[in-house]
């Protein structure tokens, strides 16, 4: 037994240097930080976090992120899963789930242009004049954006989940007379917990990638309700603001821990 | 087995992740002094005498060279016999002529190609090695007599001539002869892509004159039937449009450019840089390299005039095998982008003084007309700022085109109050940036006035920004004009002048926001009453001139002149009309040198120049900011390196980036020769330097959201409120961080 856990601590070791390294030390470094000056020096208690809580841009951020992830994950979930249910005999088309990930930001920032200006596409199309990326628009423009992007990628997730549901649970239902509802309710969703956990998961870190296009097409200043927690950081950043700017990160990371370990809890058998 | 093999692979993978962190010298690395490499080209200013050196160091088949200096209107022909080191005057190279020379240049064999001038007659000779003197005769080709500076002897019996004038019988403008100097006979020779000037900074070697087409910064060939063969595509540094050309007897060539020396070799495409220019008289913005020549113990010389008066000097670049290779200390300097030209002045300055101390130039933003350089600035910033908060990065910072306050609010600058003499700076200037508490953080270097001139008398009343608005109703609207038409150079008789020369909704920002963008963004506010006034100013010039209606082309780049030993002086659009079209009652600029009194003038009448109205009192513009990291490991070199920007090394020398804020260098050496010119200009400039207060910077953001509204007031697509309710809406979030 010894000798087992011995081997298993060696195994883990390069992986655990790093995360230690790369990860675990910086946000340490981090946590201290946040409790110090811009220069790291002198220690200030929880003037920082105070702070943070007190600062308009950062409420605004914090709750415009909360709101994207609130909407966009139970959507990308519900979605990908139907398109998992949907093509789950069409292997050929799995392989073109993943193209709108392989899509470089840049082209994607350019397409968002050419469609969303004033002058765009769609406004040509629907003969409309909405400023999409000047109005509260550009918040389900994000959402759009994140849903194709990830949709496909969610979806082979969840085939994944579904192909390792032994077929003879549906068999044997299907004897007992259940039907297709009956037996989705009782045997594929109980059954897809664990996937559930880990597509959700990398859904929600997900998230914070799409703030790229948001950037690249609207700037660091962009309209209110598509002003995210890393343009305040960045932005942040820029003023040399690390004190607040390592205390919000603190916080953010506390509140997506919050989220997370009930998610990890459930996936659990 | 398994177990052996699994135990391999996880401490090889750990040892690749040791392997990542940074690598400390090992303890018995050889000591400096025992394995430096050694040699470095060292700079040295070459003292000439009698007068001042000009055009073409030449080669002699003897080993020696040749070079000519003028001293009032005398020519003196100089030889050296130590590869530059020392001249001494030879009279004797120009006894043959009787009448009295003029510019000369000289052949490898001795020939020289002298131009004479007898009262307003100009005479080109052929001075023979022998001191024969035989006119140059074109044979009736040109009427033009040749300036020599754009001549080249290809061998010793060619001479090929570069015509710069309309005189040219073929009706070119620029046009081409061959001279052969054993039969005195001339022949036109095809004309080529290129101007004259192109071919003065020429060199031949093997009977083709290599030269740099500027336009296509391309090295360029050209032999003696005319033929032309491009040799390197781009040429390094050609952009700068100041290099010199030069060869040597294997038949490589070099050129000297701002970046430095480069060789390319026989046959060769790649150049190598041989000497750095950075931290030498070439690396220096306001110095044009006349002339470039390669010496028989392989140093070279170059000859630089500056455009900041003073005439040429010559520079020696020779290998000291005895110095290291590198300095012991490098400081690293940063800068936003390459325009502030004092920087690599003053690292000149400093390198003269510290030859043992390298210094790295690290520019944010290396092509500030890029495609988009918001996200290249925000880049560079980060990557600034990131090694700051670690404690580390470039020892000497320029903040030009940052928030400087922003560094100096968090602790990250050094005090150079024991470097800097105060007393020595315009107090005016220098004044806002001494903390309570005597510490100075930054420290401008130079410093830019807007500014409003018009006839005498009529800037009197212009004190505030509702004052010009009132003398812009009171005046004609201003019509829409070609400006590249005639129309546009015909005065308007005083009553049909309009006020100012305002064309686009930048220049509306341009007027306002240098003397009024403090006054908006104010105490991490927008002051409402004061962007309303700026707006309304805006909206008044725009509906009264009907600028939403202006179709035709508005603006030029504007227009450089130098007068004499002045600076060089660009009028922008705003001045010109004012001054050359004299279309508008009054001119304004961003004044950043004081020779700029020199050309306002319309028709040499009286004319006055004022602090430009707006709704800071006393606003100017601080340039090269310069200050010391607060965490260098060099903190004694780098407050030496920033007090180098102060010394009248540098300040006394005009860069364009701004006027000197040492009080000698901006009144000794210009206030005071400005004065004895007699200008029409009835200014004192003293008193209005003194009456700057207020360093006004422009905040990026505000800028980039009052040109976006200005625009959409001047279009007519938002009116005075909603213009009003978008900025601060734009401003808000970025408020909001800074809360």
């Amino acid at each position: 037994m010894k000798k087992q856990t011995l081997t298993a601590w060696l195994f883990l070791a390069p992986s655990l240097t790093g995360v230690t390294v790369f990860v675990l030390l910086p946000f340490a470094e981090t946590v201290r930080r946040s409790f110090c000056d811009a220069l790291g020096k002198r220690f200030v208690g929880m003037a920082n976090y105070r702070a943070v809580l007190e600062n308009r841009a950062f409420r605004l951020a914090a709750g415009n992120t909360a709101r994207f992830i609130a909407v966009c994950v139970p959507l990308l979930l519900l979605l990908s899963l139907l398109l998992a249910l949907a093509l789950r005999r069409q292997k050929i088309y799995k392989t073109t789930f993943l193209l709108p990930m392989a899509v470089p930001v840049a082209s994607i920032v350019l397409l968002w242009r050419v469609l969303f200006a004033q002058n765009g596409l769609l406004n040509t199309w629907l003969h409309t004049k909405v400023d999409f990326m000047g109005s509260e628009a550009a918040f389900w423009v994000l959402i759009a954006t994140y849903l194709w992007k990830n949709v496909g990628y969610d979806s082979l997730l969840w085939s994944g989940g579904l192909d390792a549901i032994p077929e003879e649970l549906y068999e044997a239902a299907a004897v007992d007379g259940a039907g297709a509802l009956r037996s989705f309710m009782a045997i594929t969703l109980p059954s897809l917990g664990p996937t559930l956990g880990m597509t959700a998961v990398l859904s929600l870190l997900n998230t914070f990638k799409v703030f790229r296009e948001a950037y690249l097409v609207a700037g660091a200043y962009p309209h209110d309700s598509i002003y995210l927690l890393q343009h305040l950081f960045n932005n942040w950043f820029l003023a040399l603001e690390l004190p607040r700017l390592t205390a919000a990160a603190v916080l953010a990371a506390a509140v997506l821990l919050a989220l997370l370990f009930p998610i990890w809890r459930g996936g659990k058998p | 087995m398994k177990r052996f093999l699994s135990i391999l692979l996880t401490g090889a993978l750990t040892l690749g992740l040791a392997g990542c962190a940074k690598e400390k010298p090992a303890a018995d690395t050889p000591a400096i002094g025992t394995s430096v490499p050694m040699g470095r080209w060292v700079e040295q200013a070459v003292p000439i005498t009698p007068g001042t050196p000009f055009g073409t160091i030449t080669q002699q088949q003897d080993g020696s060279l040749l070079l000519f200096s003028r001293e009032e209107s005398a020519l003196h022909a100089l030889r050296s016999g130590d590869s530059g080191v020392t001249w001494s005057e030879e009279p004797a190279l120009l006894a043959g002529l009787e009448q009295k020379p003029y510019l000369a240049i000289a052949a490898p064999d001795g020939t020289l190609l002298v131009e004479t001038a007898a009262g307003e007659e100009e005479q080109d000779w052929i001075l023979h090695a022998d001191g024969r003197a035989e006119p140059l005769d074109l044979g009736g080709l040109t009427e033009e007599v040749p300036t020599p500076n754009f001549c080249h002897f290809l061998d010793e019996d060619t001479l090929l001539i570069a015509l710069r004038g309309e005189s040219y019988v073929y009706g070119g403008s620029v046009g081409l002869l061959r001279y052969q100097l054993s039969t005195g006979t001339a022949n036109a020779l095809p004309e080529i892509g290129a101007d004259a000037t192109d071919l003065r900074t020429g060199t031949a070697v093997g009977g083709w004159l290599y030269y740099i087409n500027w336009e296509g910064g391309q090295l360029c060939a050209l032999d003696a039937e005319g033929n032309q063969k491009t040799v390197l595509d781009s040429v390094p540094g050609a952009d700068s449009y100041n290099a010199a050309l030069a060869s040597d007897t294997e038949g490589a060539l070099y050129f000297a450019v701002r970046d430095g020396i480069y060789r390319l070799a026989p046959g060769g495409t790649l150049p190598e840089r041989i000497v750095d220019g950075l931290g030498t008289a070439m690396g220096v913005d306001s110095n044009y390299i006349d002339s470039l020549c390669r010496t028989a113990d392989g140093s070279f010389l170059v000859l630089m005039s500056s455009s900041s008066g003073g005439g040429s000097t010559l520079y020696r670049y020779y290998f000291d095998e005895t110095l290291p290779a590198a300095g012991q200390t490098t400081l690293e300097v940063w800068c936003l982008t390459d325009e502030n030209s004092t920087v690599r002045a003053a690292i000149n300055a400093y390198r003269q003084a510290c030859p043992e101390v390298e210094i790295k130039l690290t520019v944010g933003v290396p092509d500030p007309d890029g495609d988009n350089f918001s996200a290249a600035r925000r880049d560079a910033l980060t990557n600034l700022n990131t090694q700051l908060l670690a404690g580390e990065g470039p020892d000497l910072l320029i903040l030009d085109g940052t928030d400087y306050e922003t560094y100096l609010a968090k602790g990250l600058l050094a005090d150079l109050s024991d470097v800097l003499d105060t007393g020595a700076l315009l107090p005016n200037i220098a004044g806002p940036f001494v903390q309570a508490d005597g510490a100075i953080y930054l420290m401008p270097a130079r410093f830019r006035v807007p500014v409003l001139y018009g006839d005498a008398g009529a800037t009197a009343g212009m004190t505030d920004l509702a004052a010009m608005q009132a003398e812009v109703l009171a005046c004609a609207p201003r019509p829409d004009v070609d400006c590249y038409s005639e129309n546009y150079y015909v005065p308007l008789p005083n009553a049909e002048k309009y006020a100012l020369g305002i064309t686009t909704a930048e220049d509306l920002a341009d007027f306002v926001l240098p003397t009024s963008a403090a006054a908006i963004l104010h105490d991490n506010e927008v002051e409402e009453t004061a962007l309303r006034e700026a707006l309304t100013f805006v909206q008044t010039v725009a509906r009264h001139y009907g600028m939403e209606n202006y179709h035709e082309e508005q603006a030029i780049n504007g227009v450089s002149m130098s007068g004499g030993d002045g600076d060089v002086v660009t009028i922008m659009n705003s001045g010109i009309e004012y001054s050359q079209s004299q279309r508008a009652k009054y001119g304004w600029e961003t004044m950043d040198t004081p020779w700029m009194a020199s050309m306002i003038a319309q028709d040499d009448l009286p004319c006055e120049i004022a602090l430009r109205p707006g709704l800071c009192e006393g606003a100017y513009q601080p340039a090269v900011l310069t200050a010391v990291n607060a965490n260098t490991g060099h903190p004694e070199e780098a407050k030496a390196l920033a007090a180098a920007f102060f010394d009248a090394a540098v300040q006394d020398v005009y860069c364009q980036d701004g006027m000197a804020v040492r009080a000698e260098s901006l009144r000794e050496k210009k206030l005071n020769l400005i004065a004895q010119e007699k200008l029409a200009c009835q200014t004192d400039l003293e008193t209005l330097l003194a009456g700057c207060k207020t360093p006004v910077t422009v905040n990026r953001e505000l800028r980039d959201s009052f040109l976006a509204h200005t625009t959409a007031l001047v279009e007519g697509s938002e009116d005075l409120e909603a213009a009003m309710a978008g900025i601060q809406k734009d401003m808000s979030l970025y408020l909001a961080e800074r809360q």
